[in-house]
């Protein structure tokens, strides 16, 4: 990982940029399709992201012996991490016209320093509500060191329609 | 709760259901930079959340926070200054194990937040309640919902956070592992 002279971009958003500039429509999605997926290594800069980002100061996400003596394996993601994640996806499919409504999420294991995480998710349903063009999605973390998924979410976003 | 069962443990903490805080001043007005902290913890370079310029040209006319940003602004520690009245606090539920994480959050948005914008926000307890989990077969639930206004009063996005309390496997094996 090169760092350039005042210019930490590499270290800061590196290859994971935001794949949208154009505005989706909701005659755009189809049921079934999915979100691009992102992949991150859980390193030490990403603990430090977290905290930063998250302004969560608790020991069990940035502190080994503490997360340790709580029956943890290591320092894990916190919640506003998570939630902020699947908001990246979210805002990167919904485009700057859409917003998402609804959201719910459940982290059934933890994503810990170390790890190997892709963020997925999958468009389960288009409809239109109350005077909206909504998109019901379907959103999950593959973490390798569980070979399978750490959480799982759902979510409802308004896109703008054509028509 | 020392020299009480779980079950006794339960019975209290349930009393607390309903329990509703006065409204609390949320830390700061959204601002530039706790956004931009956020997109870098997710790498996101999108310049609705970033760029006052291109922010200006969309339907919001401003730099926005991505949608879940409400619980960021408020953070976890007070300063001094900072601190809640009593009315303002959510009383500690009791809860036999001391040990504590986070298990599921449920949002609905109802308008974004954008620069300027200050917020306040209220809690309550929904529910409590036990459930084995593999960390204790007397795990306890507790389930609370935030409900944040905007400066008029607008209520722009409600979360409920549902947490677990568990023993530790010492407490647990003390207690003849029930």
């Amino acid at each position: 990982m090169r760092i350039r002279e005042n210019n930490y971009e590499d270290i800061t958003i590196g290859p994971y940029h935001s794949q949208v500039r154009e505005q989706t429509c909701w005659e755009d999605v189809e049921e079934g399709m999915d979100l691009p997926p992102i992949e991150i290594q859980l390193d030490w800069t990403e603990m430090a992201k977290q905290v930063s980002g998250s302004q969560d100061f608790n020991p069990l996400h940035h502190h080994v012996d503490y997360a340790r003596s709580q029956g943890h394996g290591n320092p894990f993601m916190n919640t506003r991490w998570h939630e902020g994640w699947f908001s990246r996806l979210l805002h990167d499919f919904t485009g700057p016209e859409g917003w998402p409504r609804k959201f719910r999420m459940e982290m059934r294991r933890t994503n810990e320093l170390g790890d190997k995480i892709t963020f997925n998710g999958k468009v389960v349903n288009k409809y239109v509500a109350d005077g909206e063009h909504r998109v019901d999605l379907e959103l999950w973390i593959d973490n390798e060191r569980h070979n399978g998924v750490s959480s799982i979410a759902t979510a409802t976003v308004w896109l703008p329609a054509r028509g | 709760m020392p020299g009480k069962t779980p079950e006794e443990v339960l019975e209290e903490a349930r009393k607390l259901i309903g329990y509703e805080t006065k409204p609390y001043p949320i830390r700061s007005p959204v601002e530039y930079s706790s956004i931009l902290r956020h997109c870098m913890m997710t790498h996101n370079d999108n310049p609705l959340f970033l760029d006052p310029e291109y922010a200006r040209n969309t339907k919001y006319s401003a730099v926005v926070a991505p949608a879940f940003f409400y619980s960021v602004m408020e953070g976890n520690y007070r300063w001094p200054g900072e601190a809640k009245t009593p009315e303002q606090t959510l009383p500690e539920v009791p809860t036999p194990g001391q040990r504590l994480i986070n298990l599921a959050t449920e949002w609905e948005i109802f308008k974004p937040a954008k620069i300027g914008d200050s917020f306040t926000a209220s809690q309550r307890i929904k529910d409590v309640y036990t459930k084995p989990t593999r960390l204790d077969p007397k795990s306890f639930w507790i389930v609370t919902e935030r409900i944040y206004r905007d400066q008029n009063g607008e209520t722009a996005a409600i979360c409920s956070n549902i947490a677990l309390r568990y023993r530790s496997p010492e407490e647990i094996e003390a207690a003849g592992n029930a």
